[in-house]
């Protein structure tokens, strides 16, 4: 359950481009009942999107609700050059940015009954799970689009509208945490 | 190559497969093969973390009220700062007001001519 997939899949019902473009123009008026509707068009999507970051179902709804809340309060610098959807991620991945920087600490959960390098040692995988909630929020939240989800610095550029250059210098900080998380436990 | 080279180069690749060199020196080196068992440990974690939470029917209803309530109370915010302002114009109107037209009346109430009486003081004094 890769992000990549939650921005390309189709949401049931795919919306028309003009639906979603009326939409948003009545949202810019005030009209909540449509506002209302474009949450319904995107918030599995949006859901998605905070699950990565976040592990408490109170946390991703809590988030969810704040990426919609800043997305109407800033719909005027939506400028329909790029689809809705693209806008409503970069919201969105800027609210869990902020919110992890708030936060001291999360512990990374993985899905139950995936495997986790099948062959490696069940103490292993405990203790990097250990090393791993070390990180701070925001390494964590590079690290997780670099090698949770693929990305390349490029990418989360664009996704974020970050230019190359931060998420440069936040790529390189964080795999060099996470390195010597590592190697604490090896050289030891 | 050394094991910092090595590390780093591992820890950079994003999960792509290993050139030569990088197996030779795994080959020989336990310390580095540690390294990268957990480096692959937490390429796995960082992957598969996912809270896996879906949007019931009311969260639309919930982002909706949610955004009527933060409306009413901005809304008392704008009408406190407007009420604060024009509280604070009609202050200086009147104030400016009384300072114009207060020692004026007050002139005019007594009937005393003050240039009159300056020049009367003027001509008396020796």
């Amino acid at each position: 359950m890769t992000l990549s997939w939650a921005m390309e899949m189709p949401l049931g019902a795919t919306p028309h481009e003009s639906e979603v473009s009326r939409l948003v123009a009545a949202s810019r008026q005030g009209d909540s009942d449509a506002f209302a509707r474009l949450v319904r068009l995107h918030q599995r999507r949006v859901f998605l999107l905070v699950g990565r970051f976040f592990r408490r179902p109170e946390d991703v709804e809590e988030l969810a609700q704040e990426t919609f809340v800043t997305a109407w309060r800033r719909l005027e610098t939506y400028r329909g050059r790029a689809p809705f959807e693209h806008w409503l991620t970069r919201v969105c991945l800027r609210c869990c940015f902020h919110a992890l920087r708030r936060r001291k600490r999360e512990k990374l959960v993985a899905l139950e009954n995936e495997p986790i390098a099948p062959s490696a040692n069940p103490d292993a995988v405990l203790e990097v799970e250990r090393l791993l909630q070390e990180l701070r929020p925001v390494d964590r939240f590079i690290l997780l689009m670099l090698e949770g989800e693929g990305w390349s610095v490029a990418e989360i550029a664009e996704h974020l509208g970050w230019t190359r250059v931060n998420v440069k210098v936040r790529a390189h900080r964080a795999r060099r945490k996470l390195r010597v998380l590592l190697e604490r436990r090896v050289d030891r | 190559m050394s094991c910092d080279e090595l590390r780093n180069r591992l820890t950079k690749k994003n999960g792509e497969g290993l050139s030569g060199n990088l197996r030779q020196h795994l080959r020989g080196c336990s310390a580095c093969r540690g390294f990268a068992e957990r480096l692959e440990i937490a390429r796995d974690l960082l992957r598969l973390h996912h809270a896996d939470v879906k949007p019931d029917a009311g969260f639309a209803g919930r982002v909706t009220a949610r955004l009527e309530e933060m409306g009413a109370a901005e809304a008392l915010v704008w009408a406190a700062g407007r009420l604060l302002w024009a509280t604070v114009a009609l202050t200086l109107v009147l104030a400016s007001f009384a300072l114009r037209t207060g020692p004026q009346f007050a002139v005019e109430a007594e009937g005393v001519d003050y240039l009159e009486w300056i020049l009367e003081d003027t001509e008396e004094a020796p």
